[in-house]
């Protein structure tokens, strides 16, 4: 358990250190924060073209509220990069778990994604016209926390999936993401959706975190959100499961057949 | 140019990240329609429909575009490209239109989208003025890409600069609705009335009239009295 845990940071810091490797404080806060910011406020500005005072908080809120799993969901990346690396045969060969590194090698892009939608969660919405009381923001921030772990956990299930495909990177990222952002609740409700999808948007992360955080937000205790918190950490545990599983397989198959060049 | 256009096809073919706008924009299309829909304003379908084109054209002559010169960097073969008789200017410029022009696929894909999944259709009153606009567009896009190829093969993290520069000029282009949307410039020209689109009486957006069967009758939700999809057909 210890060494688990003991690789899994330690990919974890492998991971941090590429982020700063690219970002610096500077280039985080102006550009990559403010492109989220733009993101959602481009998503509000739909709401101002056709929807009223509620359309546009509904989208508001649903928009801040996916950049979580949005960042959680770069691990598909981080593992695609270990994959272009080469470093697939070291990892199959060593003592420690290869499974436990790649799910542990976007790690922090959970924390990104989180201080992201909090400030976007704080920020846009009185420019909007729309002021969130901070104490009931600062209530979601354990259900972002949640929604990001499961995000994660979604995240790996691609990534695996990726690691025998790694040219397949961004489109799965981006149909990954986008797939959420479309039938989860994110921009309408599910039951905007005929049944089927909706059955499919039952499976994905953020769908319940999400409404956790619209019924924090409209005032609602803990009792209105706990169902749909365990919810939203079921369905990551069923991805982490499916991750878990793919990896595996993958791992297997590749020492059995020798396939460890890329692609 | 055209020989460089080719190429660029050629490579585009192989690479499913450059094909990634085709996987994209079907789910772009249909974010933007449940919102109108659900809104109940079908006179903005329009811009639910044109903008996962406009989206996916910035994307993809920001993203393959933009990076064309560093990829010739990355391949070994700028020095080649340095030393041929052919103008560089010309190669990007040939590469960055046969981006384009795998952008502009996405502008009748999102109308197929539109019509096949959601029964939307758009009736185009002015089919030679928006085949004008959209190929003006294009080139323009073009033109700016190639600006972007130059610029960036500058950069040591190319992916930082694509990536901060989508969705503020999604806004600030005018995607979906003119900067006029936004909240400063709504609280400038006078609130949400001056954003094109909104249900007033003056009529529709002059690109074009959204015609859609069972327009204005959305069935309701049992539960929440909202339009659901796929929408009622007269």
């Amino acid at each position: 358990m210890t060494a688990a845990v003991r690789v899994l940071s330690q990919s974890a810091r492998l991971g941090i250190d590429d982020f700063r490797s690219v970002y610096t404080w500077r280039s985080w806060l102006a550009g990559w924060l403010l492109r989220m910011l733009a993101q959602v406020a481009f998503f509000g500005s739909i709401g101002l073209l056709v929807g009223s005072r509620a359309e546009i908080g509904y989208l508001l809120v649903g928009n801040a509220v996916v950049l979580v799993c949005l960042e959680a969901t770069i691990v598909v990346i981080s593992v695609s990069v270990e994959r272009f690396q080469g470093t697939l045969p070291l990892f199959a060969a060593s003592p420690a778990s290869p499974m436990l590194v790649y799910l542990g090698r976007g790690l922090h892009w959970m924390g990104t994604g989180l201080a992201t939608s909090a400030v976007t969660l704080t920020l846009l919405p009185p420019l909007f016209g729309l002021p969130l009381s901070p104490p009931r923001v600062a209530a979601c921030l354990p259900v972002l926390l949640v929604i990001a772990v499961s995000s994660y956990c979604y995240g790996s299930f691609l990534a695996s999936l990726v690691a025998r495909f790694p040219q397949f990177n961004w489109l799965a990222l981006n149909v990954g993401y986008l797939a959420i952002m479309t039938v989860a609740g994110v921009n309408v409700p599910v039951d905007f959706w005929p049944g089927p999808v909706q059955a499919v948007a039952n499976l994905l992360p953020v769908t319940h975190g999400l409404l956790a955080v619209r019924r924090l937000l409209d005032g609602g205790g803990l009792a209105a959100a706990a169902p749909q918190v365990a919810a939203e950490l079921l369905v990551g545990a069923g991805w982490l499961a499916a991750s878990w599983l793919s990896y595996r397989r993958f791992f297997r198959r590749s020492r059995v057949t020798g396939s460890f060049d890329v692609g | 140019m055209l020989a460089a256009c080719r190429l660029q096809y050629a490579e585009s073919r192989r690479q499913p990240a450059h094909l990634m706008a085709l996987a994209t924009t079907p789910l772009f299309t249909a974010m933007f329609l449940s919102i109108t829909l659900h809104a109940g304003d079908p006179r903005a379908v329009v811009y639910a429909v044109i903008a996962p084109g406009l989206i996916n054209l910035w994307f993809l002559s920001l993203d393959l575009g933009g990076e064309s010169v560093s990829r010739e960097r990355w391949q070994g073969t700028l020095e080649l490209l340095f030393a041929a008789p052919a103008s560089l200017a010309a190669v990007v410029f040939g590469r960055v239109l046969a981006v384009a022009g795998l952008a502009g696929l996405t502008f009748l894909e999102a109308l197929l989208v539109a019509r096949i999944g959601f029964g939307v259709t758009l009736e185009i009153r002015h089919g030679v003025l928006l085949a004008a606009a959209v190929a003006v567009t294009l080139f323009a896009m073009a033109g700016t890409s190639t600006a972007f190829a130059g610029l960036l093969v500058l950069s040591r993290e190319v992916l930082l600069f694509q990536n901060s520069l989508t969705y503020p000029f999604y806004i600030l282009g005018g995607c979906w609705c003119r900067s006029a949307c936004s909240p400063g410039g709504c609280s400038r020209s006078g609130g949400w009335s001056s954003c094109p689109g909104r249900p007033t009486s003056s009529g529709t957006p002059s690109t074009g009239r959204p015609s859609r069967d069972g327009r204005g009758g959305w069935p309701s939700s049992p539960s929440s009295g909202r339009p659901r999809w796929p929408p009622a057909r007269r």
